[in-house]
């Protein structure tokens, strides 16, 4: 199948940027959770911001930004680093920051939901800080790291703005399946679009269906 | 080993400024009214508070001082909630392994803390799944098996119904022989720390305003604990003998013999009993001919008039001081001063546990 490749690329972008975010996350969303500084809606309100931005905006910053003579890709490239614009890398750096609200925003609200007491109690029983995190905080937030983790990637599956500015439609690099599937409904092969789009319809589906059916199993087994 | 503290907390309006000692060998009440800080101090104590300063020293070790704050997952404190704080995504094993895990020298072993606490049938429950008496009971099985240096227990009992205070009573009353470290024991219930404690310090607006032996502290006319209308007396006798017939057991207490509803015991064995300052009655002659079985002579050292027609009056007997709550007529009727001999009756007694039945 010709769009073997492109799906292949979309799954391996989908788990790249959830993992990534995955580790930027946790922390941010910990310190947003449990922190009242004044600087804190000003975060807020920039993690959020791509809920509403529509993401041609967004990629054609990134894109300006990007470009080798733009003022993120010109450190990038005077550091040695890899090309950001129409490749692969640029997009897990762009999907990360148009996710990073579907991490970020279950995340807070669980830690914020989570009992200090149990932390309490936990020190008090000989956890350091790292020990209670894994301990307590962890299994005790797995519904919410659950559900952060699937609307990540689930979210990067479905991406097509931001790729199309900043990625092109490289076969290999950056031609992911949501932009091949626009690619096949331009030039009339509909059979082939609708391939593509049933598969990624039926993985988005099942993710969800696996999250809420977990989910009402973790909480009926809590209370 | 004894637990020392010299501590300082501002919290909004709120100051605590705390100085005293919790000793090794009985329990230690912390006793005040609500909003005193008590259960601030204990926090502070723990190493919750991270902002106090001052100084806190267990034996020869330091938790806090000028130089150095020890956290709280390092200060060996054996901690109980008020609502247990049992960690909800395990069961009670697994709260119980949790400590265990992280305990170097645990003060009970596993099985011995299971026993005490009485929650062997317990163990593949998940916290959720537990009464209130049986959540306080795993907590404080759990408190047992870390490396606690001294035990904090903060309102324990205040969540529960009379029912399920009194097991918890009869466990909380061997800890101190069990553990042989400092316990401190907060409540604002008389009652409560009359059954268990056998020092006390006060605590009022964020400060000690008295400590010392428990029944002393009490009967102190100065402090306000002693002029409530639920004030009382707590006394330590033991049991003499039982008599079957008429469901009474006698408790040898200093010279004289208490008769009190049956209690289960051998004789010999230690009995904690509390005399409500309103259960005892003044007279200038031992009653012969009365329904009331229990007087003890009594010399009166001093009193404190309510003013609403009630009078605590603070009197001596073989074994310390003890409190009686009489009216102003009566006081002026027995021509009441100090040094007077005269003879206290006891109208009922209460009881650390349940009286037996049969």
């Amino acid at each position: 199948m010709a769009d073997a490749g492109a799906l292949f690329l979309s799954l391996k972008l989908a788990g790249l940027t959830t993992l990534v975010l995955l580790l930027l996350g946790l922390p941010l969303a910990w310190w947003l959770a449990r922190n009242r500084h004044p600087v804190r809606a000003l975060i807020e309100a920039v993690v959020a911001l791509p809920l509403v931005l529509p993401p041609t905006v967004l990629g054609f910053y990134l894109l300006v930004a990007f470009s080798p003579t733009g003022s993120v890709g010109h450190w990038i490239a005077a550091l040695g680093g890899p090309p950001l614009v129409f490749s692969f890398t640029g997009l897990v750096v762009g999907s990360c920051l148009y996710s990073l609200p579907f991490m970020v925003q279950p995340l807070q609200t669980q830690f914020a939901a989570l009992d200090r007491r149990s932390l309490e109690a936990a020190a008090t029983l000989g956890a350091a800080p790292l020990d209670r995190f894994f301990s307590v905080i962890l299994p005790q937030s797995r519904g919410g790291l659950l559900t952060a983790c699937v609307l990540t990637f689930a979210h990067t599956l479905g991406e097509f703005g931001v790729v199309l500015m900043i990625g092109g439609n490289i076969p290999g690099q950056t031609r992911v399946a949501s932009i091949a599937i626009f690619d096949q409904v331009e030039g009339l092969n509909y059979a082939a679009a609708n391939h593509l789009s049933l598969i990624l319809l039926g993985v988005s589906f099942g993710l969800l269906l696996a999250v809420y059916l977990l989910k009402r199993r973790w909480s009926e087994a809590m209370s | 080993m004894t637990l020392d503290f010299a501590i300082r907390l501002r919290q909004g309006n709120f100051q605590l400024e705390a100085v005293g000692q919790v000793p090794r060998g009985g329990i230690t009440a912390l006793i005040g009214p609500s909003g005193a800080g008590k259960s601030t101090l204990l926090r502070v104590l723990a190493g919750l508070e991270t902002r106090a300063t001052g100084h806190i020293r267990l034996g020869d070790e330091t938790w806090l001082s000028a130089e150095q704050q020890v956290p709280a997952h390092r200060r060996r404190v054996g901690l109980v909630f008020q609502d247990g704080a049992l960690l909800p995504h395990l069961t009670v094993a697994g709260n119980l392994d949790y400590a265990l895990k992280r305990a170097q020298k645990p003060r009970l072993a596993r099985n011995e803390a299971i026993s005490l606490t009485g929650i062997r049938n317990l163990l593949e429950q998940r916290p959720s799944q537990l009464s209130g008496g049986q959540r306080q009971r795993v907590a404080l099985a759990r408190s047992l098996v870390t490396d606690a240096s001294v035990l904090l227990l903060d309102e324990p009992l205040s969540a529960l119904d009379q029912q399920a205070r009194q097991p918890l009573i009869a466990i909380l009353r061997q800890l101190p022989t069990r553990v042989g470290i400092p316990v401190l024991y907060v409540s604002h219930s008389l009652e409560e720390v009359g059954l268990l404690a056998d020092h006390a310090l006060l605590i009022e607006a964020g400060r000690i305003c008295a400590s010392g032996g428990l029944r002393p502290l009490l009967t102190d006319l100065e402090q306000s604990q002693a002029r409530l209308p639920h004030a009382l007396t707590p006394i330590d006798g033991s049991i003499r003998s039982h008599d079957v017939a008429d469901g009474l057991t006698a408790i040898a207490w200093g010279r004289e013999t208490l008769w009190i509803p049956r209690v289960g015991g051998e004789p010999g064995d230690g009995v904690r009993l509390l005399l409500h300052a309103r259960d005892l009655s003044l007279a200038l002659e031992r009653p012969s001919d009365s329904s009331i079985l229990n007087s003890v002579p009594v010399q009166v050292l001093d009193w404190y008039d309510h003013g609403n027609g009630q009078c605590t009056v603070r009197l001596e007997t073989e074994t310390g001081a003890l409190l009686a709550r009489i009216t102003r007529r009566s006081a002026r009727l027995l021509d009441l001063h100090p040094g007077q001999l005269l003879f206290a009756l006891i109208k009922s007694v209460a009881l650390p546990e349940m009286p037996v039945e049969d």
